[in-house]
């Protein structure tokens, strides 16, 4: 179990040092994780676990994994990207 | 020629600066510059509820910070999706590349994804706020009140699909408000909504 939750600890603060969508692949084939489930859970735990919802009531994995991709490599979620307008600073 | 088609001379004469070539010349480039201004305006979907809707979160306080923002972005993905930030402010709409020109795709989007938001604002203040506005709950229980609620990644299937059902709801009594609007308001208010540009500029004056 512990050693589960190390490996996940890993992964996850590999993803966040990912800078493409490239790299990212490799890290899930690094860690043999191929599963869409669980490279959805990983990459949101990576950012910070955000609630998210659908246009479609159950899309399929392939669409959930390719938005979310998508949001992480933006970086419109990241706290250093808008955390200026709380502090009254240009970014 | 078009009764909205920008007289210069006209506004000029009406603006008493017909002898002043500094404020003409400003004039000829601040129109072209305000044209392509104006293409961003134009592209903002469904931009008063967007705002009346942060500013709606901006008064829940403490549970949404000062700055709460919406915003909206094109992704590649093929399906639309709404993500807000774990300390909650900012939610981000992500509209499909594939609907990118397709205005009422995208306003009916953004309407959805409003009404994730709204529906589980409002279930919020009936769960955490006094009837005044007061805050009247547990800051961390509300904070996971309202991010389970719109986290369908951990929702189980049926308030999955009760959720969705709510935020269309949401999204048909909005553009329901905004065609009420066009269809009513708009042929009862066509003198002041419809004027042309002579007339508009002539309003003016008084400033």
């Amino acid at each position: 179990m512990l050693e589960k939750r190390t490996s996940s600890l890993l992964v996850v603060k590999a993803i966040k040092a990912c800078s493409s969508k490239k790299a990212l692949n490799t890290v899930f084939k690094e860690y043999g994780i191929s599963k869409l489930e669980q490279r959805i859970k990983l990459l949101l735990k990576a950012m910070g676990n955000p609630s998210v919802s659908y246009s479609d009531c159950f899309p399929p994995a392939r669409e959930r994994y390719n938005t979310i991709v998508d949001t992480h490599f933006s970086g419109i979620l990241r706290k250093d990207y808008y955390s200026w307008i709380s502090k009254g600073k240009k970014k | 020629m078009n009764e909205n088609e920008i007289e210069t001379d006209y506004l000029l004469k009406n603006l008493n600066i017909c002898d002043n070539k500094e404020e003409k010349m400003w004039l000829t480039n601040a129109k072209k510059r305000f044209e392509m201004f104006y293409q961003e305006v134009r592209e903002q979907p469904l931009s008063s509820l967007i705002r009346a809707m942060e500013i709606k979160c901006r008064r829940l306080q403490p549970i949404f910070p000062q700055f709460f923002e919406i915003r909206w972005r094109y992704v590649t993905a093929n399906v639309g999706s709404c993500f807000l930030i774990k300390d909650v402010g900012i939610f981000v709409i992500n509209i499909p590349l594939s609907i990118k020109g397709k205005e009422f795709e995208i306003r009916n989007l953004v309407a959805h994804e409003i009404g994730h938001l709204y529906s589980t604002v409002v279930s919020l203040e009936r769960e955490y706020f006094s009837e005044k506005g007061e805050f009247i709950g547990d800051v961390g229980e509300s904070l996971k009140f309202l991010r389970d609620c719109l986290n369908s990644e951990n929702l189980d299937k049926e308030k999955t699909e009760s959720y969705h059902k709510r935020a269309t709801m949401i999204g048909i009594f909005a553009l329901n408000e905004r065609s009420k609007f066009y269809k009513h308001r708009m042929p009862l208010n066509e003198r002041s909504f419809c004027k042309s540009f002579r007339q508009i500029a002539d309003d003016f004056k008084r400033w």
